[in-house]
């Protein structure tokens, strides 16, 4: 059976460390995406997610309603990248020209020379932020649709709306490019 | 996502070579997010404080004086204007991080209880592609409302009155003009979403210590102990997916002597720009006497009278908004956002029809109060998602004029979908 993030919230209030391995084993690769959204840079995104999840452990007593921890986590990692490009910009303005951004990773190099995944992730940084974050929890996320749809804020058949719309946009861009699966 | 979840979406694709290479590429290039994962888990772990977060007391905050005056109102200004009423009472409600642990709770809300009214300067800065700067002085009465005096770099300055009584009042004594705003139906309270009382309400919910302390400083010859806030902790994680008006972090410094803020320092950011603003309050004092018509606009000799009534929030508002829109712009907004939709048709009006840009001309007087029907059409809007009546608008994808396209669509309490199209056109379906 799966635990709910409501049952694992409240074992993190109730002092169980474990339960919160859990959230972040669930919930670390979305919110890494949604970082990569706000720096295109994977090393960056690794380290606001840990970032974000400390944030999320020192303020959990503030989350009203625990089934909502998701869409909170999100809202956090929107919050920390905007303070992330907001400190960038003014790093640019202070030493311009000096800036060292962290290489890719071999993982991110491989991933950027295979046919499609290059394109497709520069498709996904023009999408409105709410199809790519719908796009990001439908692959990222293990729960279910219901569940998966209440980060967004959308019906059921919404959610799938958006994810159609999404595809479509997608589907134009790959049809540019020669891609082997 | 489960596999029935996953078969619901293939069957959309999977009988096309297409549907099925974008779905393969999708899942190989999500797997870089995988990387490392254990690795940084542990590590997670390892950085995580000693201490368990204890729940938070829900205590209810309430406020009945500056607090209460500022909720039970929907401002229907833009939230740069609006922020600093909001951001000076938020001050107050900092002061519950002064103190840690066993905080005598009541004592705090016994405090702000008190607070009867507050002056400060607040000092805007707008960094962007446009950069501005403006000053100002805020007065900001639980018996006679707020007056909010804003100077403006290289333009005149205007004087925002919203009385505890009748209409708000932007009177610009240079020009000579004032403009004095009505509505036509009652604004639901539940609107206020971004607005200032929803943060304020949020923000008096907090019982949260701060997210960072930042030691101890001179601030204007006192000594002053200053405290970090985070955006989320003023409920940010709650704003919505799109047309986001503003985000923020907050810097408080409080006098340790008198334990009131002399400085609050507000960062944002304004959806729909690469705009960033940061506004500082100084200057406080606390519960001086304040007179009440300073909340009274006084009438001035050869002053023009621009009264506008902003419409009700209906559907017809919405068709007549985006009609006006797409006629002005010749194309639909991105973004259901009434601020950035009005700005844009009023810049277009008055250059196309060749007013002067004295708000004196008649002409001008007329097409300010054309453009509020955006305002109300955005509203109604809202009041769809409020409402939970699922609104969809597709404005990014339509033309105007295109039959065949839906604009905007929610669902009408009977259930039953209705349909905006592109050439406004509307339509019931099951």
């Amino acid at each position: 059976m799966i635990v709910s993030d409501s049952t694992l919230v409240n074992g993190v209030l109730s002092g169980d460390r474990e339960a919160f391995a859990e959230l972040y084993n669930r919930h670390a690769r979305l919110i890494r995406a949604v970082c990569y959204d706000a720096t295109h840079n994977l090393t960056w995104a690794a380290d606001l997610t840990q970032e974000v999840f400390l944030r999320a452990f020192r303020g959990i007593s503030d989350l009203r309603d625990p089934a909502r921890f998701a869409p909170w986590l999100v809202g956090i990692a929107r919050q920390v990248g905007r303070e992330w490009r907001r400190a960038q910009r003014r790093q640019r303005r202070t030493i311009a020209g000096l800036q060292q951004e962290p290489q890719p990773t071999a993982v991110e190099e491989a991933s950027r020379d295979a046919d499609g995944v290059h394109v497709l992730r520069e498709a996904i940084t023009r999408l409105p932020e709410k199809e790519r974050l719908a796009l990001h929890v439908f692959y990222l996320l293990q729960m279910d649709a219901e569940q998966a749809r209440g980060i967004l804020e959308l019906s059921r058949s919404g959610f799938y709306r958006v994810l159609s719309r999404v595809r479509r946009r997608l589907r134009r861009a790959l049809s540019k490019v020669e891609v082997h699966p | 996502m489960n596999g029935s979840d996953h078969e619901q979406l293939d069957w959309l694709d999977a009988a096309t070579p297409a549907g099925r290479r974008e779905h393969a590429a999708l899942i190989r290039m999500y797997e870089v997010f995988d990387q490392d994962h254990d690795r940084l888990c542990a590590e997670l772990m390892a950085a995580l404080p000693a201490e368990t977060p204890r729940r938070a007391p829900q205590a209810t905050l309430t406020w009945p004086k500056i607090g209460e005056f500022v909720m039970n109102r929907v401002f229907t200004r833009r939230g740069i204007t609006l922020l600093a009423p909001a951001a000076c009472v938020a001050l107050a409600a900092a002061v519950f991080f002064m103190r840690e642990g066993n905080l005598a709770f009541a004592d705090v809300v016994q405090r702000l209880n008190a607070v009867e009214s507050v002056v400060c300067r607040v000092r805007t800065s707008i960094m962007g592609s446009a950069p501005s700067q403006s000053e100002g002085t805020l007065y900001f009465s639980a018996k006679h409302g707020v007056r909010y005096d804003i100077r403006s770099e290289g333009a005149s300055g205007f004087t925002f009155y919203r009385p505890s009584e009748g209409p708000a009042v932007v009177v610009n004594p240079e020009m000579k003009t004032r403009i004095t705003m009505t509505r036509a139906d009652t604004p639901d309270p539940a609107l206020a979403h971004k607005t200032p009382d929803e943060w304020i309400r949020r923000l008096l919910r907090m019982t949260d210590e701060p997210d960072r302390r930042l030691g101890r400083q001179r601030i204007d010859g006192r000594v002053a102990e200053g405290f970090e806030l985070s955006g989320t902790k003023l409920g940010q994680q709650d704003s919505r997916l799109e047309g986001t008006s503003f985000a923020s972090s907050a810097q408080v410094w409080v006098d340790v002597e008198t334990e009131l803020p002399i400085r609050f320092v507000v960062h944002g950011s304004i959806a729909e720009s690469d705009a960033e603003l940061s506004i500082v309050h100084d200057q406080f004092r606390w519960d001086e006497p304040v007179d009440a018509a300073k909340f009274h606009p006084p009438p001035v000799d050869g002053e023009f009278d621009v009264s506008v009534r902003i419409p009700p929030s209906t559907e017809e508002a919405l068709i007549a908004g985006l009609r006006l829109y797409a006629d002005t712009v010749g194309e639909y907004p991105s973004v259901l956002e009434a601020a950035t939709m009005t700005g844009r048709v009023m810049g277009t009006l008055v250059v196309k029809s060749g007013v002067a840009r004295s708000p004196q001309d008649p002409e001008f007087k007329r097409i300010t109060q054309e453009v509020l029907v955006i305002h109300a059409g955005c509203e109604f809007y809202r009041k769809l998602e409020r409402e939970g009546r699922q609104p969809e608008y597709f404005g990014v994808d339509v033309k105007p004029g295109d039959a065949a396209a839906t604009l905007v669509r929610w669902t009408l309490e009977n259930g039953r979908t209705r349909i905006l199209f592109g050439d406004l056109r509307t339509e019931t379906r099951n």
